[in-house]
């Protein structure tokens, strides 16, 4: 027989529930994966947006000045730096993913935390190695 | 000499004596309070003190107004998972010794307060029963009074069996508070106990498995690890879910079927 | 009000399979407790459930055993009754999912167990007790049966000579509330919250057979008090009696296997029953051959981690979390606690008390199938046939003109109660409450001395008069635990009271009770049981005869 409140309570909420989370080392390492899978899918998704953007401009504007604007681009420190920061990202997402379809198919699962550090591990080492590629 | 050693030996149980600690514990009266506030305590401890000794220590020395769910004191009945220094865990099991002070008690978030560290269990208990949590076989016994079961598949649920509706995994669990229509980990733990359970029969394990795959059921499952990383009994509900979720999409994938 | 045929009080193993029995007996159930069914401390039973399954056992054999346990004071037709059902009520648990450990063939695993001349003691890994609720509310839950949880039943109705039902307080809110009910199941458990030594829960405190005390029901049998001989010292945590059934050891400081080596069971070992075991180690310890604490030592390290992982699992995290010890590599330390009451309310084998209405089942009842020692195995076996039985009963039997006044009278005075409760007075309940705990634990222990029985009862006379003046500091009406304590103090006070006059006037050793004075069993004289009566002047005392019939008395041994 399924159950009823019987007194009135107080409801903690959701801002309490943020509050909470504020506090970093409440969160455990398959959390900490599963917040940069996510944040690491928003930045690609929100890049995704961006690359098509700058490709349409070879469609509405011409071939030449889709040149001028990559080449622009480029030859900003700033933006060689993010790619960098994209290329993490790729990285990151595409391991973990890896990780989750491992789950999936319930491999790993008791080694999960080792698993999500050794994603980070290869990540960074990935990075370093390509680091070259993008700032030459 | 033998004063100083005196004066010494008097000295060293003292010292040990006088060791305290501090806990700070989410007070909610609602008959006298708008909001929650926290309240600090201060206890001699004693060797192998729980937090739970600690909570009762206080209630009966110093505020008899601190109300805690609490039975069995052996981790067996599951009355008292609390929110510790930023985990989920039963109080009866958790050493003051090994916890950072001061100590951070509060009831299970997410859960809504009754009072102090009591919340409302109604809605978990409604979450546990809607997975059908009961014995359903297909068939009658083989041996005309019991139902055979292999040793290793008796072996396979022996983790799961042992929960204790304790809760804390529901309470760690952000999909179940986010969504009141998924049953949430220590649920579907407990559907996995009978899904795994060879005596049910593959007519029972079939219905079931098509009872909970839906966005609200397995699906729902994030594989945050949360529910495993707070389980007392070292069940891995992620596990559980993550098991059934593969064999409903094997099933799936065999559509020509 | 609420109103239903038949009112389960307490939500344990008994009361949950009597609810299902008088549910499929077609009554409207419903049950009341104060804590969570899932809570209730069924689920701390560990080593398993007696019952003759195999062909080459007999339930006879089972019988004769229980009947030898119990010293002979137990009641042979009941104990033939029990036994009998034992091996369908264990299937029936099987046929309604309780995942009992396996043999290699699939079938159900049976170990060895204190007392037992045959291992029958039918378990599922060392947590027993903890599928046996689990599988048991499933149940509750499959046939949609009302639970009222959280709700602290105080008194049972009384007009006429007959129950009407019962009044309890809503915990969460702090409202009185009646509960009319043609038949009343008290199924609350034991009162093992008498001792400070015990391993009972803190919900253990013996509400059912005081309520049924007062209201006129006799308690039967209360000196009998079993101590377990394997708990944990700073806490009173139970260690299975599975450990010894697998071949754990028991040893003295000076390495020897006591049990053997002083003669204290030549046969049987460390598989005595309880009584005999714990006299053992109590006696150890007094010689000077104890381990610090009183304790000795339990030692399973020849099992190997993979045994024990398998058969002990609970044991380990006990002993590792609560002990600091690890089975695997070292001995664990152990002393005798109090475990289980084998006396209770007055009842006959259906469960039902001289009360109209009313039924006892369970750890709260006395039918008596424990006597003066039970063995272990078998108070869940009690739970789940002597559960069945009553709530049949009670379905078919239960009253059909109950007077819903009599309900609303005693909801007002129950109501004034606890309103001149809360209104203040000298001393904190757990103040009383500790001083009754203590006392119990040292004078009415495994061996009772007469001088020490009547100190304990000049404490508990006092703490009578105490709780006329207690005093409840708490005044919130949501979820007091301050005032909830207040009133189970009464039923500890209550428990304290009859086990220690029964203790006193029983002057010989039997079973689980022992005293100095007299330390032989006196089958001339004591082949009784003691009956408690509340009175307006204290409790009056009667003995009946036990009725003796296929097995003569004879000396004890194991």
């Amino acid at each position: 027989m399924s159950k009823e409140r019987r007194v009135e309570s107080y409801d903690r909420g959701r801002i309490e529930d943020l509050g909470r989370a504020k506090d970093w080392a409440i969160h455990k390492p398959g959390m900490w994966a599963f917040y940069l899978h996510r944040f690491t899918g928003l930045v690609l998704s929100f890049y995704l947006v961006m690359h098509l953007g700058v490709l349409g401009t070879g469609f509405w504007l011409g071939h030449e000045e889709y040149t001028v604007i990559l080449q622009g681009l480029e030859s900003l420190y700033i933006v060689r730096v993010l790619e960098i920061g994209l290329f993490a990202a790729f990285v990151f997402h595409a391991l973990n993913g890896i990780r989750i379809v491992m789950f999936d198919m319930t491999v790993g699962l008791d080694i999960q935390e080792q698993l999500f550090y050794l994603s980070i591990a290869l990540s960074f080492a990935i990075v370093l190695a390509g680091v070259p590629f993008f700032l030459l | 000499m033998a004063t100083t050693q005196e004066t010494q030996k008097t000295e060293t149980p003292a010292a040990a004596e006088a060791e305290t600690a501090t806990l700070d514990v989410f007070r909610y009266i609602p008959e006298e309070d708008d909001k929650p506030h926290t309240e600090t305590y201060e206890i001699e401890t004693f060797e192998g003190m729980t937090v739970l000794d600690a909570l009762i220590k206080i209630r009966d020395e110093q505020d008899p107004s601190l109300t805690v769910r609490h039975s069995c004191r052996m981790a067996r009945c599951g009355s008292d998972a609390l929110y510790i220094n930023g985990t989920q865990r039963l109080a009866c099991n958790t050493q003051v010794s090994e916890l950072k002070q001061p100590i951070d008690v509060e009831p299970l978030p997410r859960f809504d307060v009754i009072r102090d560290l009591v919340v409302e269990m109604s809605e978990f208990y409604n979450r546990m029963e809607s997975v059908e949590p009961w014995f359903q076989p297909d068939h009658e016994p083989e041996t005309g009074d019991e139902y055979l079961q292999s040793p290793e598949n008796r072996k396979n649920i022996d983790t799961v069996l042992d929960c204790i509706w304790c809760a804390a995994c529901t309470s760690s669990c952000s999909p179940a508070a986010s969504d009141s229509d998924f049953p949430g980990p220590a649920a579907l733990a407990k559907a996995y106990r009978f899904y795994k359970d060879e005596r049910e029969g593959e007519e029972t394990r079939r219905r079931r498995l098509e009872m909970l795959e839906n966005s609200h059921g397995i699906y729902r499952c994030h594989t945050q690890f949360n529910c495993t990383e707070v389980c007392p009994k070292n069940i891995s509900p992620t596990e559980a879910i993550m098991e059934m979720s593969r064999d409903a999409i094997k099933e799936k994938l065999r559509f020509w079927r | 009000m609420k109103k239903h045929d038949v009112l389960i009080i307490g939500a344990g193993g008994a009361g949950l399979r009597a609810a299902v029995a008088a549910h499929e007996a077609g009554a409207d159930v419903a049950m009341v407790t104060k804590l969570h069914p899932v809570r209730s401390h069924t689920g701390a039973a560990e080593g398993g459930i007696n019952a003759a399954l195999k062909d080459e056992d007999d339930w006879k054999d089972h019988a004769y055993d229980t009947v030898k346990g119990s010293d002979y004071i137990g009641d042979q037709d009941a104990i033939e009754t029990m036994t009998e059902e034992a091996p369908n009520e264990v299937i029936r648990l099987e046929n309604m999912g309780m995942a009992f450990s396996r043999t290699e063939n699939g079938r159900m695993a049976q170990r060895a167990f204190g007392g037992l001349s045959f291992p029958r003691t039918t378990y599922a890994s060392d947590k027993t007790g903890h599928m046996l609720l689990h599988t048991m509310y499933e149940q509750v839950m499959k046939r949609g049966i009302t639970v009222y949880d959280e709700y602290f039943v105080t008194n049972v109705v009384r007009e006429n000579g007959k129950c009407h039902g019962a009044v309890a307080v809503d915990i969460q809110t702090g409202e009185v509330e009646g509960f009319a009910g043609g038949a009343t199941v008290l199924a609350t458990g034991g009162s093992g919250q008498v001792f400070e030594h015990t391993t009972n829960a803190v919900a253990c405190t013996g509400d059912g057979t005081s309520m049924a005390y007062r209201a006129g029901v006799p308690m039967e049998d209360m000196e009998f008090v079993q101590f377990h001989p394997t708990t944990l010292p700073s806490t009173g945590i139970l260690i299975t009696e599975g450990c010894r059934g697998e071949g754990g050891e028991l040893y003295n400081n000076k390495g020897e296997r006591f049990m053997y080596e002083y003669g204290y069971a030549a046969n049987d070992g460390e598989l005595a029953s309880r009584d005999v075991v714990s006299r053992a180690e109590l006696t150890e310890v007094q010689e000077g051959r104890g381990f610090e604490d009183g304790c000795v030592h339990l030692d399973l390290t020849h099992f190997g981690e993979e045994k024990i992982e398998e058969r002990l699992s609970q044991i380990l995290e006990l002993a590792r979390d609560f002990e600091d010890v690890d089975p695997v590599t070292e001995p664990i330390p152990v002393k005798p606690g109090q475990h289980y009451m084998m006396g209770g309310v007055a009842c006959d084998a259906n469960g039902a008390t001289e009360l109209d209405g009313l039924y006892a089942v369970g750890e709260t009842a006395c039918v008596s199938v424990h006597g003066a020692n039970r063995l272990g195995g078998n108070a869940l076996l009690e739970l789940v046939v002597m559960g069945k039985l009553a709530g049949q009963h009670s379905a078919n039997n239960h009253l059909t003109n109950v007077s819903t006044s009599a309900v609303e009278q005693a909801v007002d005075d129950e109501r004034a109660r606890i309103d001149e409760l809360m209104s203040g007075g000298k001393e904190h309940q757990s103040v009383i409450r500790q001083d009754v705990q203590n006392v119990m634990t040292e004078k009415v222990n495994v061996f009772r001395a007469e001088e020490g029985l009547e100190e304990a009862l000049e404490v508990i006379d006092e703490a009578k008069e105490r709780y006329e003046d207690v005093n409840v500091k708490d005044s919130s009406k949501t979820f007091n635990t301050d005032l909830i304590q207040a009133l189970e103090l009464r039923s500890i006070i209550d428990c304290a009271e009859t086990i220690t006059i029964g203790a006193l006037k029983r002057t010989e050793s039997r079973g689980a009770h022992w005293r100095y004075e007299h330390q032989d069993r006196d089958d001339e004289n004591w082949l009784k049981h003691t009956y408690v009566y509340h009175t307006e002047d204290g409790p009056e005392v009667k003995y009946e005869d036990v009725e003796i019939k296929d097995y003569k008395p004879k000396a004890r041994s194991y």
